[in-house]
């Protein structure tokens, strides 16, 4: 347990597996049941989420009900389109394995390579 | 004068010539640790005996070793006393110029480095709702199969699900290991540090863009050697090829294509290594390559401070 970093992970973990809006309190008794943790810091930690835009939330009778904006699917999505689309990375903020191409172009590299293989074979 | 020109002649022949021999060479690619050496050396003594080059033009070496001998009576003075009235205009122009020439490199230098670690933090953040994981490998979900590292303290590398299906065992253990070797081997460092000098000096000369471009590439061999090594080089070729094929095709063959190529090509038939002899001889050659502009600053600059001290000006 290393702050409020990962807290933020398990909490949005939680969410996004419930599917529907919960309270504070509804977390915190999910989570009391792994470890020992405090009221307060639970709704610090979700007014965070709201705050960051990662969380939405609505007025039920005196309590407020969070919900993830996005799911964890279009949530990875918007992550990984900066890495995805890498016009503009040329200073290598983040690294890429290899870089997406067309099938057709893919298709074109494993012949050559292939070719070339099978030339050195006769060789 | 004869520094100046020296200076001048050295930055041409490392900022045109250079990089036509080095592109055409193939020993980088047997060693490609040593080929980004001899890239940033390339295009960093070009820029550097450029710099000095103008700089000797604003304060002659027999003025400047006069001044380190007695510096202080380095003023004004002593200045318009060497050139007369007109060429302080051209030294101070010169002048002018080498600090221009200094401060943009620096600010290209800051804003890469605030551009690059504002795209990771804010990368991190994000991963950090994603993944309990401060360390080690975050999988994602996402059909289009990738693997990527966010160079910095801590890295990570992550991969997505579709990518863990695309890849064997032992291919995920090798693309792990690449992406390790980056981290490790600090390699977004040196891509930016050419992207840098190329962002700077890109139109002057051919050496910047060329440097960029191979350091790139060359750190992608230098990582591929390290998968290479955690399973068979063509089965490593074969993920590379495997993960090449997104849905999103967000590059044009032409640019990297090529140099994916040269990857696959390198893998499929591993070149072997320099020997120590060959391996000498090009560290040799960087190490010329740093010296010799330094050096024609500075064998000028330290007869003069010898002359300085010894016997008092004779050059009036």
């Amino acid at each position: 347990m290393r702050g409020f970093g990962d807290l933020e992970a398990v909490i949005m973990d939680r969410l996004w597996s419930w599917k529907r809006p919960v309270t504070v309190r509804e977390v915190l008794e999910d989570l009391r049941a792994y470890r020992d943790i405090a009221y307060t810091t639970v709704m610090t930690v979700m007014d965070n989420l709201h705050r960051k835009g990662a969380l939405t939330r609505e007025k039920d009778g005196r309590a407020w009900r969070y919900q993830p904006v996005r799911n964890r699917d279009e949530y990875a999505a918007d992550l990984l389109s900066t890495v995805l689309d890498e016009a503009g990375d040329r200073g290598a903020a983040l690294m890429r394995f290899v870089g997406g191409m067309r099938p057709s172009e893919v298709d074109a590299l494993r012949r050559a390579l292939a070719e070339r293989q099978g030339r050195r074979r006769r060789t | 004068m004869t520094a100046t020109l020296f200076l001048l002649a050295f930055a041409a022949l490392a900022g045109f010539v250079g990089p036509h021999v080095l592109a055409r060479s193939r020993w980088p690619q047997r060693s490609p640790r040593l080929g980004v050496a001899a890239w940033l050396v390339l295009s960093g003594s070009s820029a550097l005996s450029g710099l000095l080059a103008v700089t000797t033009v604003a304060v002659p070496v027999s003025v400047a070793g006069h001044g380190l001998a007695d510096w202080w009576r380095t003023c004004l003075g002593e200045l318009r006393h060497y050139y007369g009235d007109a060429s302080l205009t051209v030294a101070g122009l010169a002048g002018v110029a080498a600090a221009m020439v200094v401060g943009r490199l620096m600010y290209s230098a800051v804003s890469h480095l605030h551009a690059v670690a504002r795209v990771r933090r804010r990368h991190q953040r994000s991963l950090a709702l994603l993944s309990a994981e401060a360390d080690g490998l975050v999988v994602l979900p996402h059909p289009v199969p990738a693997a990527y590292c966010v160079p910095g303290r801590p890295g990570r590398i992550i991969v997505t699900d579709s990518a863990m299906r695309a890849l064997e065992p032992d291919q995920l253990d090798a693309v792990l290991a690449h992406e390790r070797a980056h981290l490790t081997g600090r390699h977004a460092l040196l891509v930016g540090t050419a992207a840098v000098l190329e962002r700077t000096f890109g139109t002057v000369a051919p050496v910047f863009g060329h440097s960029r471009r191979e350091v790139v590439a060359l750190v992608e061999m230098i990582a591929d050697d390290a998968a290479a090594r955690a399973c068979p080089a063509p089965r490593v070729a074969e993920a590379v090829l495997n993960l090449a094929n997104g849905a999103t095709p967000t590059i044009a063959l032409a640019a990297s294509g090529s140099d994916i190529l040269r990857r696959l090509r390198r893998l499929a038939t591993p070149p072997r290594p320099l020997g120590w002899i060959r391996t000498s001889a090009a560290l040799a050659t960087l190490v010329v390559g740093v010296a010799l502009p330094l050096t024609a600053v500075a064998v000028p600059v330290a007869a003069a401070v010898v002359v300085a001290t010894c016997a008092h000006p004779i050059h009036h």
